[in-house]
């Protein structure tokens, strides 16, 4: 159902999970050993900005799983979800590897995430958050799309499994 | 000794039941706010998840208060049950209602209501009232005729709203380019986007109250 299924949608809704149980994530880095990497060029005031809008927007977000579930959090979680999704991030795109909250899989599994609420994440929360933070297409393109694309099916599938049944793969 | 003894067991049971009583109910949230690490299984009500929607899209507000407060047959701030059940009907949609109650999102063969022609997704965004405060059209449609949609909606929302305050990029075949176009009022936030995702092109138009 779901090809070429963006991975970092689901960043924001399985950071509260923020259980210690992996210290890699499913996304890895953007470049070629040599190259520079997305953390590279933009550096740590680059990724905050982008981290704030992407909760921004997912807090003013009228859907569902990204929208009234985040609108929901308390302070705290708030303030959990924001520095798992920035230690996410950075780690996914060649930073330290600080990274320690649930695997991508595991954070969506059971979480009736439909493709039309994927797609509003990346296409209405990730994109904008990035272009209005300065990150030019071609990077959008070239250097963060890649790691957000390439791995398919696997947490989407989870993430949308309907109450009694449970894919090959998921948790 | 006895007197002090008395003391020591009187305070202790007395802070005992004092930090007792701070993790009950309503007090659990003062602790919150004293960044104490509790507060996790709080939950928001419907009001206070309308203000963070709120709060969260003030800063892209407008100067000025739209022109129209209404598209495709739907009216913002107010109950639009009727109007959004007889789409149901029209459109045999399915839809289902996220567990606090705010958002309807509606799996339709047709968004041809809306001059889109093409299978879609509608979320309704209602606030604590009931009110229609927020309204998503969502297709993912093959590159040519996700142009057309664009296009048709960015020409519905120009008609209703007026030019576009901000348009930029391009929709291209790079995987996550994306045109988009906003309006921006005092009272309302609209945009359509068109982003290319590998295996077709994300159209949405987006309507927020304010």
């Amino acid at each position: 159902m779901f090809r070429s299924k963006v991975l970092m949608s689901g960043v924001v809704l399985f950071s509260l999970g923020c259980g210690s149980t992996m210290t890699t994530t499913d996304a890895g880095t953007t470049a070629d050993a040599g190259a520079m990497t997305m953390f590279e060029k933009y550096g740590a005031a680059g990724f905050t900005a982008v981290n704030d809008k992407i909760i921004a927007k997912a807090l003013a977000a009228p859907t569902a799983s990204v929208g009234t579930s985040f609108q929901g959090l308390s302070d705290p979680q708030k303030t959990t979800l924001k520095n798992n999704l920035a230690a996410f991030l950075v780690q996914a795109y060649g930073g330290p590897a600080n990274y320690t909250g649930k695997s991508m899989t595991a954070a969506h599994t059971g979480l009736n995430i439909t493709e039309a609420q994927y797609d509003y994440f990346i296409t209405e929360v990730v994109v904008p958050a990035l272009s209005e933070s300065g990150v030019t297409m071609d990077d959008i393109t070239n250097g963060f799309a890649p790691a957000v694309t390439e791995k398919k099916a696997g947490s989407v599938k989870c993430a949308t499994v309907q109450s009694g049944t449970k894919p090959t793969g998921c948790p | 000794m006895r007197r002090a003894l008395r003391w020591v067991v009187g305070s202790g049971l007395a802070l005992f039941a004092f930090v007792g009583v701070m993790h009950l109910g309503p007090m659990r949230a003062l602790l919150a706010k004293a960044s104490c690490p509790v507060g996790g299984d709080l939950h928001a009500t419907p009001a206070q998840r309308e203000a963070t929607r709120r709060d969260a899209l003030a800063s892209r507000r407008g100067l000025v208060p739209a022109p129209a407060h209404s598209m495709f047959g739907f009216e913002f701030a107010r109950d639009n049950t009727p109007e959004i059940s007889s789409w149901v009907v029209e459109a045999s949609a399915r839809c289902k209602v996220e567990k606090a109650g705010l958002v309807r999102e509606c799996d339709a063969a047709s968004l041809s209501r809306f001059g889109v022609d093409a299978p879609g997704t509608v979320f309704f965004r209602a606030d604590d009232a009931g009110r229609l405060v927020a309204m998503l059209l969502t297709v993912r449609l093959p590159d040519g005729e996700a142009s057309v949609a664009r296009t048709h909606w960015a020409e519905a929302l120009a008609g209703a709203l007026g030019l576009a305050h901000s348009e930029r990029g391009k929709t291209t075949g790079a995987l996550l380019s994306q045109h988009r176009s906003e309006h921006q009022f005092s009272d309302l936030l609209a945009s359509v986007s068109a982003t290319q995702m590998g295996d077709g092109v994300r159209v949405n138009l987006e309507l927020q109250s304010l």
